[in-house]
């Protein structure tokens, strides 16, 4: 099947492992292959990295298909070292290639030491969309959970789970979702990615409805959060105004509190569109470049929409837009990539490019004001002499669009 | 074994996991006009310019390589035969001087001829181009590093060209970024061989392009650094691979014992006179002194005692505990960041090639799992024990984790959360005033 989608393909073990690094908890991970797949996501980066083991196959264990010995013994040594309340295995493109049927040993194992192991067929060799390895992840770890009723919410019928918002900065303290869903009298189970640790999925079962966006990224994860009764709403981006309203106005018709929003909305709402109104002012006729598909990083905010989610914001600035869309530059794959786009309604003109290494020729003749694209591209935005917003790093909700208002504002004026 | 008998060490990531395919990617990237084609999937993208990426803030590591996007479906029909397209392709966007290819270990075992089939390819382009066997359960970081340099020093015309008097080129230096830190040191050495009285060739690996290394050829020897040490060593006389070249073995120059000791055994070796190097000896003390007694002084007082943690690859532990020795930071413990230039012994070896004696309760942990690492180094900083760490980014957030604020030197591969601005140095006795300099700041 052709890679239609707009988001970089993935390795689904460099995914998982880099997720698993990312996320706290007592549990342990088990690369199940050779000890150089452990190098397949950025380790050092990743406090989590030093509850990760390999089986360390060899050559011949691979070779003769001996490897339930292996698995066994590091889940054995993994499990008497961190008392973990979960072990997770994880398949490599060596175990994937003779066939390895390792699931069978975490059940085994699983029963004989009476802890959960969920084992999954990661590789490199199925690569597939960052969407489906999500997908696969947060699924497999829901069943983490026990079944709806047990380790209920702490307001009865106000628990609720986010799922694919993004990371807002908030150090220690509540983040703006946070407080505003207090004030709504909501009870935040967990928020995945950024807030969901091991005991947040440990308690999934106990929320009463899930807020996701983009939906179709979680086909099989909203399927289980539904087979367990909870409702699974799709919420936008919450990126600029428009975006941040529409989110937060479905998460208080879910549960009937939507008066209760108009006054924790107000003062922040009323913020943005003064700012939304004097940048508009001051900045006319600007055009910008928007890059697609040049990130791989598993998060679902940057997959979501297939990366067009900020650029709703950037049309409430007045920005004209181009799509860059990084693909191979044959005509068939630019064919594809604007069925695609036409498929998600999208009307800018769109260019693919091959390589970074072409976006300065790309970028000064579009005479663009802005460009938003992968951080990576940097060194290319400047040889072009165009600002440059890195690819999702925009803050969500009200405060974050003032945040956003004000860098580009800087960035337009030199000053960023 | 019985079931059970295995420790957590034994399966647990490492403080330095990483394999060849990694050290072949960070000796391309220190070749400017070099580019690396991994055949693999796109998993193993991460062991190569991925792990540069935040480490070498200088030069963007991914604009060096390339994959040839294996899949099931393409590694079923058979993959060899896209590695002369892509080879061809990525030299047209690129045009390298020269090209190394690496496959995963998935392909390699299903028993395609990777090596034939890059041979094949490589009559096609204009550029000499290597293939690099990378098993992922063999070998580590340097060994893939140092199948590079072998490769770089097999093409140097050693045999071809007739070597200048009084030209010294070091061989088997480990050039990991293009940052100001990594430059000096190769700045650093050549001054070192200009101390000696001789003129400095192309260091290898030092960030120069491809053209410029093979010039080692027209050096009248070579200073071997133990980066090179896993380089295989053919039959016979190792001299005769470099056309008859005079070799000299060191260590790193580090610290100001440790690099007199350096320049008398690279002057020794390369026949200099002893007044000229106890001359270079003596005014490197002159200049770097100072700075040393200054932290010496500051450690006394404001460090009482403590002593100091290094986790680092071997010869550059073994040069940063002389350092830190002389410092009055005498280390405690000592974790090697590798598995193939020598381990213990070799870090005893170094040691006292420095004019250092370890203190008797030193520590020495050969490439001990990462979470290991950590808990002792948490352990010591709470307990006070702690007074400076030396260690890479994997090792660096740990004293602060135990909410002990002392100085900590960011070093080694990878190393994320330091990037000097100008030129700071660890070797040489430049390198000790810097390093100095920098506990003293952070103090």
């Amino acid at each position: 099947m052709p890679d239609t989608s707009l988001t970089q393909p993935c390795c689904s073990l460099s995914g998982a492992a880099a997720m698993l690094s990312a996320m706290e908890g007592r549990f342990a991970v088990v690369v199940h292959g050779e000890r150089d797949c452990l190098n397949s996501f950025l380790a050092f980066n990743f406090p989590g990295a030093e509850r990760f083991y390999c089986t360390n196959l060899g050559e011949t264990q691979a070779a003769l298909g001996r490897t339930s010995k292996a698995l066994e013994r590091c889940l054995e040594a993994a499990a008497a070292k961190d008392a973990p309340q979960a072990l997770i295995v994880l398949g490599t493109c060596l175990t994937e290639m003779i066939g390895d049927d390792f699931p069978a040993v975490a059940r085994r194992f699983s029963r004989r030491m009476g802890v959960p192991v969920l084992a999954l067929r990661t590789s490199g060799l199925r690569s597939g969309t960052q969407a489906e390895l999500l997908d696969l992840l947060y699924a497999s770890l829901s069943t983490l959970s026990p079944r709806r009723g047990r380790g209920r919410s702490r307001k009865e019928g106000k628990g609720l789970i986010l799922v694919g918002l993004p990371a807002d900065g908030a150090v220690g303290g509540a983040s703006e979702i946070e407080r505003t869903l207090e004030r709504l009298g909501l009870d935040l189970v967990g928020s995945f990615p950024h807030r969901g640790d091991l005991d947040a999925w440990r308690r999934i079962g106990g929320a009463d409805a899930a807020f996701v966006v983009d939906r179709s990224l979680y086909p099989r994860f909203a399927a289980a959060l539904e087979s367990r009764g909870m409702s699974v709403a799709e919420v936008p981006l919450p990126i600029g105004l428009g975006q941040s309203l529409r989110c937060l106005e479905i998460i208080a018709r879910r549960f009937g509190v939507e008066e209760r929003l108009k006054d924790a909305a107000a003062d922040g709402a009323r913020e943005c569109r003064r700012e939304i109104a004097r940048f508009r002012a001051d900045f006319r006729g600007l055009s910008l470049a928007y890059g697609l598909r040049m990130c791989t990083n598993y998060e679902g905010d940057f997959l979501a929409y297939e990366g067009l989610g900020d650029l709703e914001f950037f049309a409430e600035l007045g920005f004209r837009t181009a799509l860059l869309v990084q693909g191979a530059p044959e005509s068939e794959s630019r064919r594809r990539i604007g069925e695609r786009l036409r498929a998600l309604g999208r009307k800018e003109p769109f260019l693919v490019f091959p390589d970074p290494i072409v976006l300065p020729g790309i970028l000064s003749k579009g005479g663009f004001s802005l460009a938003y694209l992968g951080g990576h591209a940097g060194p290319e935005a400047a040889r072009a002499g165009v600002p440059l917003v890195a690819t999702r790093s925009l803050s969500p909700f009200f405060k974050g669009c003032l945040d956003n208002i004000a860098r580009v504002r800087e960035l337009l004026s030199g000053k960023g | 074994m019985a079931l059970g008998q295995d420790t957590a060490g034994d399966f647990a990531l490492k403080v330095q996991n990483y394999g060849r395919m990694t050290g072949v990617s960070v000796a391309l990237h220190a070749i400017p006009d070099a580019f690396l084609v991994l055949h693999t999937g796109v998993g193993c993208k991460y062991k190569g310019a991925n792990q540069l990426m935040l480490h070498d803030r200088q030069r963007l590591a991914l604009h060096g390589e390339g994959y040839t996007e294996i899949s099931d479906i393409v590694f079923v029909k058979g993959s060899a035969s896209r590695i002369g397209p892509y080879l061809r392709s990525w030299h047209a966007k690129r045009r390298p001087a020269y090209m190394a290819v690496v496959a995963s270990t998935f392909i390699e075992m299903a028993g395609e001829d990777i090596a034939g089939e890059v041979q094949k390819a490589a009559a096609t382009v204009p550029c000499p181009v290597d293939y690099i066997r990378t098993l992922g359960f063999e070998g580590d970081l340097y060994e893939g590093y140092a199948a590079v340099l072998a490769r770089v020093l097999a093409r140097a015309p050693f045999r071809e060209r007739r070597p200048r008097k009084g030209r010294a080129s070091v061989a088997g230096f480990f050039f990991h970024r293009h940052e100001p830190d990594v430059l000096a040191d190769v700045g650093e050495l050549d001054r070192l061989l200009a101390g000696l009285g001789l003129k400095a060739g192309p260091c290898l690996l030092g960030g120069e392009p491809f053209a410029r290394l093979l010039d080692a050829a027209d050096s009248e020897s070579l200073v071997c650094l133990p980066y090179l040490s896993s380089v295989p060593v053919p039959v016979g006389p190792e001299a005769d691979r470099y056309g008859g070249r005079r070799l000299v073995h060191a260590g790193l120059p580090v610290g100001l014992s440790g690099t007199a000791a350096w320049l008398r055994r690279v002057g020794e070796g390369l026949g200099v006179k002893a007044s000229v190097i106890e001359a270079a000896a003596r005014r490197g003390r002159g200049e770097a002194g100072p700075a040393v007694k200054t932290l010496r002084e500051a450690a006394r007082r404001r460090l009482k005692g403590r002593r100091s943690v290094i986790f680092a690859d071997t010869p550059l532990a073994a040069g940063l505990a002389s350092f830190a020795a002389e410092a009055g930071l005498p280390p405690i413990l000592v974790g090697l960041r590798d598995e193939s230039l020598g381990g213990r012994e070799a870090f005893a070896r170094l040691l006292k090639e420095s004019g250092t004696e370890p203190p008797p309760d030193l520590s020495v942990l050969r490439n001990p799992p990462l979470a290991d690492a950590r808990r002792r180094i948490r352990e010591l900083a709470r307990d006070g024990c702690l007074g400076v760490l030396f260690g890479s980014n994997y090792e660096a957030a740990q004293p602060a984790r135990a909410g002990a604020r002392i100085p900590v030197v960011e070093t080694g591969f990878p190393c994320v959360g330091w990037h000097a601005a100008d030129p700071s140095p660890s070797l040489g006795f430049a390198g000790a005033a810097c390093l100095a300099e920098r506990i003293l700041h952070a103090l």
